[in-house]
């Protein structure tokens, strides 16, 4: 009896281990509960294969359950089989720093570990220690090389890689177990060897998944850059078209002078009073109408945001919509990552457009006020009266069939939380006005 | 007491503008005059600095020849009468009057064209200004002042559903009726600074007792007016619902 309790202990603190480097190598967030439900269905699988003598099948089945569980949970492959491997390669990690520990420092017998119970539970916590302590390192350095981006970006290299991963850890695996069961290793140098063999292990995938990652970054950041080059090149087209406005208007101007001239060279006041009234008022109304701006994106002096906002007002007044701009300082520097901006802006101005299409009065307002502490964005559109109330828009599964206004809300509503503390976000529905409005305070002043 | 100013640097439009006035003024039967017509802008700001009991709407020309442009004087005189209502005149047609509204919470914005149409703005102007000037003074409600950073709202109570804590620390957001806002502060110092018709209901809500609707016991959810709903904490709702009998 007093052998089960010691079993199931060994088998609960293995398991635990399992489960908390999981916890604490996801970057993406992975909640307590769903945590704890892993580790009972790990702990009930690797119970009946102890209990069932079947200890070497421990390793692979784990994996293999992590595997198919946090599928379930992120439906990320590549994601779900990094974290795997790297689960196994810490605990690996743990268990021969653990077996040096007792086998130099403690000058324990191998064969005596292996057959005291008691000494393999204390084992056991020693590798739970260790793998904590490894587990936390890797999430703090995870967390300053910024991977989360990456990891989302779906790429064939990353396919390639874990490959590449999968393969050495499988041939370390059947190493192990048939090195445990071939012949007795109470030789040390074995111990160190098998140590040795899984530190570079690591620091090899390590070194990897960071070149991979930088790799990865450069294509985002290229893709990017096309992008940006393209939504300039439109910027540019209409600024042509623009200025072409004012050659006419130039040309229209020096007419107009000459015909004035031979009014007042003839004395015909009279005529003069007509022509002034029927043809160069009408005419001066049109000229004050035409949409100039356009002009005022000038004052945005970040390249990506330029190219990027003109393209969605493009976008809007292809649609038949009015968009208003007011931007009167120039907007040089902005406390928040360009990337994030523009996403923001990119769903704000979308749901504008979406919104802003279906009624008669079709106007989206784009301003942006800068004072010394902060820089206001403003999103305003037209919209009908028959908006549901904001906290509907904000709810997670909102949608209005086939129309998806307000979708993405709430994601950039998760966006602000999660990284900035320095943004603000409001919104308010008011006389069939929709307003949208971001405050990002300057960072210096936090 | 209300009264009309007028700061414009053109002398002949300085003088379409005061006539136009005084025309419409009398189409409208309003009892109002002006007190200056100047195109010096030292002596509106100063004008108005002595008389800081009074309510003025102002007709500043934007671009003023002076120093300082028609939106700085605006802001300036902001600081001395608060309730006042600033008209622009301007003949930049690409500037939006949403940019006058956001900085100096402009009411219009006039451009100059023909007559007719600066004729029939000055009447619109003049007239919300009137109404909106004696609707403010004969019902005074409840409101508290939220301070964004940029720019200072005010909120009335009534239109209040409740305030949240957000998970970044001293971040709070406000539900009204009409939507959410966000903005620096602390549940407990407002908590302090509102009435007695705010009860906190859970660690995080402050909420308001005359929006709610309805309580749902068992399971804890609080229902307001625009059909949201917060959550009530066991600790709080006996509390709560004493407060609401009352």
């Amino acid at each position: 009896m007093p052998s089960l309790i010691l079993t199931i202990l060994y088998i609960f603190i293995l398991t635990a281990n399992i489960s908390n480097i999981i916890y604490n190598i996801s970057i993406i967030k992975i909640s307590i509960k769903k945590v704890l439900i892993f580790e009972c269905i790990l702990f009930t699988i690797s119970f009946l294969l102890c209990v069932n003598k079947q200890n070497y099948l421990l390793v692979p089945i784990s994996t293999i359950v992590m595997i198919i569980y946090l599928y379930n949970i992120f439906k990320k492959i590549y994601y779900c089989l990094a974290v795997s491997i790297f689960t196994q390669l810490i605990f690996a990690l743990g268990d021969g720093i653990t077996g040096a520990i007792l086998v130099f420092i403690l000058k324990l017998k191998y064969f005596e570990i292996m057959n005291n119970f008691k000494i393999q539970l204390i084992m056991c916590l020693i590798i739970f220690l260790i793998c904590y302590v490894i587990s936390k390192g890797i999430r703090i350095f995870f967390k300053r090389i910024y991977f989360s981006d990456v990891l989302k970006f779906k790429s064939k290299d990353t396919l390639v890689l874990n490959y590449c991963l999968l393969l050495p850890i499988i041939s370390i695996f059947f190493y192990s177990i048939i090195w445990k069961n071939s012949h007795e290793p109470s030789n040390k140098l074995m111990i160190v060897l098998n140590l040795f063999i899984i530190v570079s292990f690591l620091i090899l995938t390590i070194l990897l998944t960071k070149a991979s990652n930088e790799n990865m970054k450069k294509n985002l950041e290229q893709k990017y850059r096309d992008i940006e080059l393209t939504k300039l090149k439109e910027y540019t087209d209409m600024l042509e078209y623009v200025s072409n406005d004012l050659r006419c208007f130039k040309h229209d101007y020096i007419n107009i002078l000459q015909i004035m001239n031979q009014y007042l060279k003839s004395d015909d006041i009279e005529g003069l009073k007509k022509f002034y009234k029927f043809e160069l008022l009408p005419e001066s109304k049109k000229i004050l109408e035409k949409d100039i701006c356009f002009m005022l994106l000038k004052h945005i002096k970040l390249n990506p945001f330029k190219g990027f906002i003109s393209s969605k007002i493009i976008n809007a007044q292809s649609k038949g919509i009015k968009v208003n701009i007011g931007i009167t300082e120039d907007i040089e520097q902005l406390s928040i990552n360009s990337i994030d901006l523009c996403r923001i802006t990119g769903i704000l101005m979308d749901n504008a457009i979406e919104a802003a299409e279906l009624c008669d009065n079709k106007v989206i307002d784009f301003l942006i006020l800068k004072t010394e502490l902060s820089i206001t964005l403003i999103i305003n559109n037209s919209c009908s009266e028959d908006t549901p109330p904001i906290h509907k828009i904000y709810e997670k599964d909102f949608s209005t069939k086939g129309i998806g206004r307000g979708l993405g809300l709430k994601f950039v509503k998760n966006i602000i939380d999660n990284k900035y503390t320095n943004v603000l976000l409001n919104t308010k529905i008011e006389n069939s006005t929709f307003s949208q409005e971001i405050i990002i305070n300057n960072n210096e002043y936090f | 007491m209300l009264s009309i100013i007028v700061c414009e640097d053109n002398e002949i439009q300085k003088k379409q503008i005061e006539d136009i006035i005084k025309t419409e003024l009398i189409n409208l039967k309003i009892n109002l005059e002006i007190d200056i017509c100047t195109k010096d802008y030292k002596e509106v700001i100063d004008y108005v600095k002595s008389n800081r009991k009074k309510t003025f709407i102002y007709f500043l020309d934007v671009d003023l020849k002076d120093q300082i442009s028609g939106i700085e004087l605006a802001k300036i005189l902001r600081k001395y009468d608060s309730k006042g209502y600033i008209v622009f005149i301007t003949s930049h047609s690409e500037m939006s009057l949403l940019t006058f509204e956001y900085k100096v919470q402009a009411l219009d914005y006039i451009i100059k064209s023909d007559l007719k149409n600066i004729k029939n703005k000055v009447n619109e102007c003049i007239l919300e200004a009137f109404n909106d000037y004696y609707k403010n003074n004969t019902e005074e409600k409840a409101t508290i002042t939220i301070n964004f950073g940029s720019r200072i709202n005010k909120f009335y109570l009534c239109d209040i559903l409740f305030f949240e804590t957000t998970n970044i620390g001293h971040k709070l957001r406000l539900h009204t009726i009409n939507g959410q806002f966000e903005f620096y502060g602390r549940l407990k110092e407002l908590e302090i600074q509102l009435n007695s018709c705010f009860y906190k209901t859970h660690r995080s809500y402050l909420v308001n007792i005359a929006t709610i609707i309805s309580i749902d016991k068992k399971n804890r959810i609080i229902q307001f007016v625009n059909n949201e709903t917060c959550f009530v904490s066991t600790m709080y709702l006996k509390g709560l619902i004493k407060k609401c009998l009352v």
